[in-house]
């Protein structure tokens, strides 16, 4: 019960945090929807794009503001970790580890919906009817958004503690982040893969990326062209399981001084 | 001027020497890993699925756009350090006590370019290894490849030293990219061309001709499709050179202020 006060004490205060930022994180995601209004909405259309994939590739676009705002997460952990230990605070409080790293979670989770959440919502309307919705099934979708929002979270928890410093700056995205999002149906949906290359589907299918961006897809736009609900949420839930185990080990293995700290930190 | 001269050469050599121990890093993240994934990501699948009909041309439109964004992520790397220099260490005090301050930035961004243009060299001719004909280079002239490469380079990193000079302090990169760095990407023939642009915005797209990113793409998409339906090499080649004489001036000044304190 007292850790449940603890982390709900934490929630409260990155809140807080969020709350002095939220003028200037709302100012840059306009300045960034509106670049992306235009360039899924009237450019790529007037290259020849079909009008059908204005929506998906929006969608897409949502999920790579996920990335943006896992990454500013990490390098305020990957910080952290470095220079000021505020870490080392956190662990003393009546709190277990893995409830820390929950908390972390739910912080992502809330920061990245209330900022990704009101652009989805701004750019469907900004698009009218060049954004095409077949059916929406909100339940599906809410369910679908917050696991994708674990995984994230999760994920760039994982990166903050596995990797080193240094490395963490000079090479997450160009080796871990960009081929997550370049191979993980983002920029394409995945049936339209499938039916280019099933070599290239099928490989997809390994990336949780795919799983996440079309289950959104398919919840919010609905209709055929998408990979169908339940496997995404199988497969987004499966890969929250892995991220979770790795999360503990790479979480022991950096803070904990009685482990031997390996060289597998990268 | 003659001592000004020396001294300008031992810090080239300087940086030289500490870029040289991280120059593998470099080669592998922007000469090897991104030629890849882009070339494969954008240039070969979304190309595809995505433009059904004129897949070539659109390969390499996207191929040029995609080499501003390199170009971009490498001269910010560069430039970055002197940001955080300007925090914590001050070694630019050493710097400029015994250089004068122009002197120094110029060298930097001179360096800076050079580096830059090393090593994306490699970005089309491994392009080329991986989309074989899907990529077109029948009509390509390399000299004009290169040159637009170096002058990219020069104007990027010009630029780049503008924005760290200007900055307040580190806590603004993320606006940084999210206000300036994508917008003007999106915006300056990342994706789409010029005359896609003006097509659609025959008037309000000639703002777009203050966006120094879009001389790079442009003059990129000239070289390598050799058709007039792109801005001319020349045009993009004095739109490029003007801008880094401007941003250059601009660096100066605002290097200034941040480190003269009188």
């Amino acid at each position: 019960m007292n850790s449940f006060r603890v982390f709900l004490n934490l929630v409260q205060r990155d809140l807080k945090v969020l709350k002095k930022r939220a003028l200037s994180i709302f100012f840059d995601n306009v300045v960034l929807l509106f670049a992306n209004v235009i360039l899924f909405g009237y450019l790529l259309p007037a290259m020849g794009m079909s009008k059908n994939l204005i929506g998906p590739l929006f969608v897409g676009y949502v999920v790579m503001a996920f990335f943006e705002i896992g990454f500013s997460l990490s390098f305020k952990i990957v910080d952290d970790i470095k220079f000021n230990r505020f870490i080392d605070y956190q662990l003393t409080l009546p709190i277990s580890t893995k409830g820390l790293l929950a908390q972390y979670t739910a912080n992502f989770a809330i920061e990245a919906g209330l900022i990704t959440l009101p652009l989805l919502t701004c750019g469907i309307l900004l698009l009218g009817d060049k954004f095409v919705i077949v059916q929406t099934n909100w339940l599906a979708f809410s369910c679908m958004y917050m696991l994708s929002l674990i995984l994230f979270g999760l994920l760039f928890l994982f990166c903050s503690f596995y990797y080193r410093y240094k490395w963490f700056f000079h090479n997450i995205w160009p080796r871990r982040l960009e081929p997550l999002f370049l191979f993980g149906a983002v920029f394409v949906t995945w049936k339209k893969l499938y039916a280019f290359s099933h070599i290239l589907g099928v490989a997809y299918l390994f990336n949780p990326m795919t799983y996440a961006t079309e289950g959104i897809r398919a919840t919010l736009i609905g209709g055929n062209d998408f990979l169908p609900v339940l496997p995404c949420m199988i497969g987004v839930t499966f890969f929250i399981v892995v991220t979770w185990f790795l999360l503990v080990s790479a979480v022991q293995k950096k803070l904990d001084l009685v482990v031997p700290q390996k060289k597998s930190c990268s | 001027m003659s001592r000004s001269f020396f001294l300008f050469l031992r810090f080239f050599q300087r940086d030289f020497f500490v870029y040289k121990k991280q120059l593998r890093r470099f080669f592998v993240n922007f000469s090897f890993l991104r030629p890849l994934f882009y070339s494969f990501s954008f240039a070969y699948i979304q190309a595809n699925i995505i433009f059904i009909s004129q897949q070539t041309k659109f390969v390499t439109i996207l191929l040029a756009g995609n080499m501003v964004l390199i170009l971009m992520v490498i001269s910010f790397t560069l430039a970055a350090p002197l940001l955080f220099d300007f925090e914590e260490e001050r070694f630019i005090d050493y710097q400029i006590s015994i250089l004068r301050p122009h002197l120094v930035i110029l060298e930097r961004i001179l360096f800076s370019s050079l580096f830059c243009f090393v090593v994306m060299l490699p970005f089309f001719p491994m392009a080329k290894l991986i989309l074989r004909t899907s990529f077109d280079t029948t009509h390509t002239s390399w000299s004009l490849v290169f040159l637009i490469s170096y002058l990219g380079s020069l104007c990027c990193c010009a630029f780049h030293y503008l924005i760290v000079c200007a900055m307040k302090g580190s806590e603004y990169l993320p606006s940084l990219w999210m206000r300036i760095e994508i917008p003007l990407l999106i915006l300056g023939g990342y994706i789409a061309p010029l005359h896609t642009i003006l097509k659609l915005w025959p008037t309000f797209g000639y703002i777009v001709f203050l966006n120094p990113y879009l001389y790079v793409a442009e003059g990129f998409r000239s070289a390598i499709l050799g058709t007039s339906e792109y801005l001319s090499i020349s045009a993009c080649a004095a739109g490029l050179i003007g801008f880094s004489i401007l941003f250059t001036l601009l660096t100066f000044y605002f290097f200034r202020k941040k480190t003269d304190h009188i």
